[in-house]
């Protein structure tokens, strides 16, 4: 029963939150209802006894990836507005509700014909699952980010450090696309200093 | 390693020795890139001019393990580790990482374009105002992440080896920064792939939700059920579309054209022959080793994928008049009869996978040759219009020859290389006689009329009309540019008057049980 | 269900809180407003233009280095929970990762992208500017009187830093 709560309050908010980033006006509060959006979802993890996942929703995600949205809405100028009432192209809308609704549509498809688990057993319940392929790792008294520790150093250990590099190409690439080469780096791009 | 060394904790878990064999084509090529980035970082400016060379050598380098695995053929299929009966858990270590004659051919072509790619790249970027030394690194990235993706049988070092891949290019796209266009061209592609990857990670984790398991071969033997289900379904469907994007079937393919006309052409190479190429492992190994047994699913998505594929792709590619578009949209048409084999693959998946290799192969050979003329030919005429290569004949003889035999093995004309990989294709098409293998087959004939018509006009173009300013002047061709044109000229006729030393290599047994 | 009416208590009380602060604040907070007040502020001097509506976009820099070392740390608290565990091993692992990541620090230094002052490390040579300015003398001469006439006679290799140099003097 408190578990049916949590999930429908947070429910509530991650869509709640969604729904705020793409009906704001102000590119900001859209930002800000974005971490509202994430919150929710650290919840749902919380609420799955998913502890790392959530704090890391909610240091990576709410805390560094909305600052660096936030630091481009900085970057493009906070008080513009978008106009939201035109269309970019013509029928865009249109496509988009009509897609949205057909994903949607299949999504739920998909979730209901597929049998819950409890209403015809065999189905693709966890325990279907364990029993058809024997690799499924049960859930011990392990705290979860240990389990994760675990994975990360044992089968997934050369996507652990292909991800490092990921992490240096990021680097690189935003020193390449942010910065000039040469010595005019410093007139070029700041309003105001530059005589132009 | 363990049990060399005294250990802290008594609980250390027992862990199977590496096979560095099997993956040291990765280790030297993260090894090689990271030198090759310190030397820069010290030296700066003083090895600027190095920096290639270098790039080019680690490649080369990487290439030694490969053929030696290769030769070494014994040991196939290797794996991460050197697994041992006495250490516990084994199930844990097995089936992430794979390295059989599958994943060897595909790391060679991997590795053998990336270095006619820094061949291409060497003379545009050091001309240019670019960030070089920069690039050759992302390069290198790159590539690693195919070697990797090549080897991996498991969703989570599918998806990350691809972002290894895709994100180094959404950079380099946009390398030329001071270019409208090649902003475009990195934006679209960036935003085009970071949807399509979000919609193949939603794909994953349905697939991850059924089988409880991220190795392909337990979600394979989770899912084997006889019938198929709504999610499952689901979770393919997803899959699949998300490797559509990458490899640019239509209709995931709208980012391509801009992509390939506004980033730098090498890059436009590097994207249309290896990034594609990479997209298509990953599309195999998925298909291959996790959905042998969902073929009335996947099956009828990829045939209606790979039929329109090369339809629209073709006929788009019939009215362009910039040769790199041109080439841009007869590379997604090529992504169609790539995408045909495996249309077809229940119960031949063996067969499908090396048409598509070998499909692949000499698809890279052909493509960057085509690519390399089309430099070459920028750096006298400014321009890739197709009227600007009129008259060539007259001022470049050679050049004309090269590129003839490139647009020839494009359209599939014996003796030169496509027409083998077509033909494979078209005889995989065939053997089961199956009327929806038979159909795509006659589709895809049709296709490669339609083709011909406009490669052909290009050789038409070069050898009979004037050229356009009546500027006859010969054309300089760089070593490095000369050397990869001689590269590629050599593989396509190689490959096409002697089939067997492709089909030899790409002649797989039994991939999807590698373990 | 007892358990969580602490919390609801506190949920409550916050929520309150919140409540009678902007109340309390918007009754009792006396409101003279002058025209000195609401004008901007700069260290006691009247701003002389606009401020900038956009800022550099090098600051993105900054931002994307958060991230980077952030995402390093998520990484690296697993393996502080398991180290025991994975032993030599999983240190080996996480080192080499570490070097990694760190490696794109030192390429931001040698690169000198967090140089913000006037001085480039990594600065072409250039017949336009003096690459032994300081801080003191960066004042930007405006004008090609004179400055031109320096210039190496163009080469197909030189073409592209002389690019950069003519939309510099054009600026």
């Amino acid at each position: 029963m408190m578990e049916l709560i949590v999930f429908v309050i947070s429910a509530a908010i991650v869509l709640g939150g969604a729904l705020g980033v793409i009906l704001f006006r102000n590119p900001v509060h859209a930002a800000l209802s974005l971490i509202a959006s994430f919150f929710g979802v650290a919840v749902l993890f919380v609420s799955q006894e998913a502890h790392f996942l959530a704090l890391v929703q909610v240091v990576v995600y709410g805390g560094a990836i909305v600052v660096l949205f936030l630091f481009v809405i900085m970057l493009l100028g906070v008080d513009r507005e978008e106009d939201i009432t035109e269309e970019p192209f013509e029928g865009q809308r249109v496509s988009a509700l009509v897609s949205g609704v057909l994903i949607f549509a299949m999504l739920m498809a998909g979730i209901f014909l597929s049998g819950r688990t409890g209403d015809d057993a065999g189905d693709f319940g966890p325990a279907a699952i364990s029993g058809s392929s024997g690799q499924v790792v049960p859930l011990t008294e392990e705290q979860d980010v240990v389990q994760l520790g675990h994975d990360l150093f044992t089968r997934n250990i050369l996507a652990f450090e292909a991800t490092g590099l990921l992490l240096t190409i990021a680097t690189v690439g935003a020193v390449v696309l942010v910065r000039n080469r040469g010595a005019e780096d410093l007139v070029v791009d700041e309003p105001g200093t530059s005589s132009r | 390693m363990s049990g060399t060394f005294v250990t802290l904790v008594a609980a250390e878990i027992e862990r199977p020795s590496i096979d560095w064999h099997a993956i040291a084509p990765e280790l030297i090529l993260l090894g090689g890139g990271a030198l090759v980035t310190v030397i820069d970082l010290i030296w700066l400016e003083r090895v600027r001019k190095l920096i290639p060379t270098l790039t080019s050598l680690v490649f080369l380098v990487a290439l030694i393990p490969v053929i030696t695995l290769w030769a070494d053929g014994s040991g196939l299929p290797r794996g991460l580790w050197i697994i041992d009966e006495n250490v516990p858990a084994t199930g844990v270590w097995e089936g992430a990482f794979v390295v059989d004659n599958y994943s060897l051919v595909l790391k060679g072509l991997f590795l053998l374009s990336a270095y006619v790619i820094v061949l291409l790249s060497t003379n545009y970027m050091s001309e240019g105002d670019y960030y070089d030394s920069e690039y050759y690194q992302l390069i290198a990235a790159s590539v690693l992440g195919m070697l990797v993706m090549s080897s991996s049988r498991d969703l989570i070092s599918i998806f990350v080896a691809l972002e290894l891949v895709s994100i180094p290019a959404y950079l380099m796209a946009a390398w030329r920064k001071r270019d409208l266009k090649s902003n475009e061209a990195g934006l679209k592609y960036m935003l085009m792939g970071v949807f399509a990857s979000a919609i193949l990670l939603y794909g994953m984790s349905l697939l991850y939700g059924i089988a409880g398991s991220t190795l392909l071969s337990d979600i394979a033997a989770a899912i084997d059920i006889g019938e198929s289900r709504p999610v499952i379904t689901l979770g393919i469907v997803f899959t699949i579309i998300g490797f559509g994007f990458k490899v640019s079937a239509v209709p995931f393919h709208t980012w391509a054209p801009d992509t390939y006309e506004g980033a730098p052409t090498p890059l436009t190479a590097f994207l249309a022959v290896a990034s594609k190429a990479a997209g298509f492992v990953a599309l195999i190994n998925v298909v291959i080793v996790a959905l042998p047994t969902q073929a009335n699913v996947v099956e009828p998505f990829i045939w209606v994928l790979a039929a329109i594929t090369m339809t629209v792709g073709n006929l788009i590619a019939l009215r362009q008049t910039n040769l790199v578009r041109m080439l841009a949209y007869s590379g997604v048409a090529q992504a169609g009869y790539m995408l045909a084999p495996l249309a077809v693959y229940d119960g031949i998946s063996d067969r499908a996978t090396s048409a598509v290799v070998t499909y692949l192969v000499i698809y890279a050979a052909m493509n960057l040759g085509a690519f390399a003329v089309v430099i070459i030919a920028a750096r006298k005429t400014r321009s890739a219009e197709l009227s600007s290569y009129g008259g060539m004949f007259n001022y470049a003889p050679g050049l004309t020859l090269a590129m003839t035999i490139f647009l020839f093995s494009l359209a599939g004309i014996p003796p030169v290389g496509g027409w083998w990989a077509k033909f494979e294709v078209f005889r995989v098409l065939t053997e089961g006689n199956r009327t929806s293998g038979i159909a795509l087959a006659v589709i895809a004939a049709v296709n490669s009329v339609i083709a011909a018509f406009y490669y052909l006009n290009i050789a038409k173009q070069m050898w009979f009309l004037p050229s356009p300013d009546g500027d006859n002047s010969r054309i300089a061709i760089p070593p490095a540019l000369l050397a990869a044109v001689g590269l590629t000229v050599a593989a396509t006729i190689v490959s096409g008057v002697l089939p067997g030393v492709v089909s030899d290599m790409t002649d797989f047994v039994n991939v999807a049980a590698g373990q | 269900m007892a358990q969580y009416l602490p919390l609801a208590a506190l949920l409550v009380l916050a929520a309150l809180f919140a409540f009678l602060s902007f109340v309390g604040s918007a009754l009792l907070a006396p409101r003279r407003s002058t025209e000195q007040k609401s004008a901007p502020y700069e260290c006691g001097i009247i701003p002389g233009r606009e401020p900038p509506q956009r800022f550099p976009v090098r600051f993105y820099l900054v931002a994307m280095l958060f991230i980077v070392f952030d995402i390093e740390i998520v990484f690296l608290y697993p393996w502080a929970m398991v180290h025991g565990d994975v032993g030599l091993f999983g240190l080996i692992a996480v080192l080499i990762f570490s070097a990694m990541v760190f490696e794109s620090f030192v390429y931001l230094i040698s690169k000198g992208a967090l140089d913000w002052g006037p001085l480039q490390i990594n600065q072409r040579q250039s017949e336009m500017v003096d690459a032994s300015r300081t801080a003191t003398s960066t004042i930007r001469k405006v004008g090609l009187e004179g400055r031109y006439e320096h210039a190496p006679a163009k080469t197909a290799a030189a073409s592209a830093s002389d690019e950069l140099d003519e939309t510099a003097s054009a600026a």
